[in-house]
Parts: structure tokens; C-alpha cells; sequence
């Protein structure tokens, strides 16, 4: 924090409970924010749709879903202004920096979007085996040269894709 | 060498077309509109096409085997 504020010229300070977060992982963040009812299930979830719409609807109607949804929930006052405090930020920041939002969602969906392995998860990892192993088994029954190599070709596809899927981000082509 | 029956190379093609159609919906078709990425857009595609065709040519050598006996 002395760096921090000799460097911005600050006084900012925080709480020790704040700082010692620092060494800890997101799991265990969360599971300590959850614990002290710094955050509620309810926020969790709120936070996850709002970054699933993001990745998949982009930010306009993220921001729109996260609205609907807090009014939904007939919040405190005090519960409000903190839900509303953070829209606020996400749409000050995108009023700043509308590149940020809009530049990565189109050019890039792996991204923001689906990252492939992720999202897909155990249907995308499922899928992969079935074609590794369908193309395991044409390549045991191949009989022509063309054949041969038209299997050979797709079981290298399909187990880079598995790989990708199954194992993670570890693409061999 | 694995011999695989009619009926198990028409079943691997069903498989095959099927998951070749579901991994339609992994494509980001603005890109390919775009002319972007299109490679690594339809890479996980590519395979169950591919095996798709090859049980499709083994599902008819069987059929032509069975007419010629």
C-alpha cells in the first residue's frame, strides 16, 4: 500500500482483512467473502449471469439483463445503491472505453466469448472423445492409400481437438 | 485391421453427421463472413466431416460386397 501511495501521491488505506486477500486464490476469496457476508449467493449468481450475457450477448444486454434482474429482487435501499454502484462503473467505463467492450467481443469472441475448453465443458470434451475414437477406428479399417490418409489426416484433427477439449489449451497444430 | 459390419459403419455415419452438425454451433459466422479466422473457425469441424464421408464410402462397399455375393 506504501508503494501504491507514495506512487499516486494518496492516502489510500485499506483494511488489513482486504490486503491479507491478496495472498489468497479466487476459491478461497470467495469462499471467505461468502463466509463473512462481505457477498451473498445471491451476488455470486447476479455476477456469473452478468458474465455469461457479456460473453454471449455482449455488453448492451448484459447490462440489461443485470437491470431486469436487480429490480427483480426487491433490494434494500442499501443493497441497491451497491448493485447500482457497480453497473454504474462497468457503464462508465464503457462510456470511456467502448473499444474495450465492443472491439474484443467481435474480433475476438474466444475472448470474451466461449473459451472453447471452458464453456463447452464435458459435452464439448464427450464430443471429441466419440470423434477421436470414430476416427481411431476408421484408421484401423482403412483399406486404400486414400482412404488411408483421409483417416490418418482426421485423426490428427480429432485429437488435437480432443486435446484442446480434454486436456486444455494444448494444440499440437 | 478392423473389419467393421454395415450396420456399425451406417451407425458411426449417423454419429458423425450428427456431431459434424452440432459443431456448427462453436462457428462465430461473423468471422467467416468476414473472412477471418475461418480456419481456426471450422477446425473442429473438419474431422467428423472427413469421418463422416469415410464411413459413408465403407457403409456402401459393404452394401456393393453384400450385391456381389
Amino acid at each position: 500500500m506504501n508503494i501504491v501511495n507514495s506512487k499516486v501521491d494518496n492516502k489510500l488505506n485499506l483494511p488489513d482483512a482486504a490486503l491479507e486477500l491478496a495472498e489468497l486464490s479466487s476459491k478461497e476469496i470467495l469462499s471467505l467473502s461468502l463466509k463473512n457476508k462481505w457477498m451473498t449467493l445471491e451476488d455470486v449468481t447476479l455476477t456469473k449471469s452478468f458474465l455469461s450475457d457479456f460473453k454471449n450477448n455482449g455488453i448492451d444486454l448484459a447490462i440489461l439483463n443485470f437491470e431486469k434482474r436487480v429490480l427483480e429482487m426487491n433490494l434494500s435501499k442499501e443493497e441497491f445503491s451497491k448493485k447500482n454502484l457497480f453497473i454504474n462503473t462497468v457503464m462508465v467505463m464503457k462510456y470511456k472505453n467502448p473499444n474495450a467492450f465492443y472491439k474484443d467481443f467481435e474480433t475476438n469472441k474466444n475472448l470474451l466469448s466461449k473459451s472453447s475448453a471452458e464453456d463447452e465443458g464435458i459435452l464439448g470434451c464427450v464430443l471429441a472423445s466419440i470423434v477421436l475414437v470414430g476416427a481411431t477406428i476408421a484408421l484401423g479399417s482403412c483399406v486404400t492409400l486414400f482412404l488411408c490418409g483421409l483417416a490418418l489426416f482426421s485423426w490428427g484433427y480429432s485429437f488435437n481437438n480432443w486435446m484442446n477439449k480434454c486436456v486444455g489449451q494444448h494444440s499440437v497444430m | 485391421m478392423i473389419k467393421i459390419s454395415k450396420k456399425a459403419a451406417f451407425i458411426f455415419m449417423i454419429i458423425m453427421c450428427m456431431i459434424f452438425v452440432i459443431s456448427f454451433r462453436e462457428i462465430n459466422w461473423d468471422n467467416i463472413k468476414e473472412g477471418k479466422a475461418i480456419f481456426k473457425e471450422i477446425s473442429s469441424s473438419i474431422a467428423p466431416f472427413i469421418l463422416t464421408i469415410i464411413f459413408f464410402i465403407f457403409y456402401m462397399k459393404r452394401i456393393k460386397e453384400e450385391k456381389g455375393k
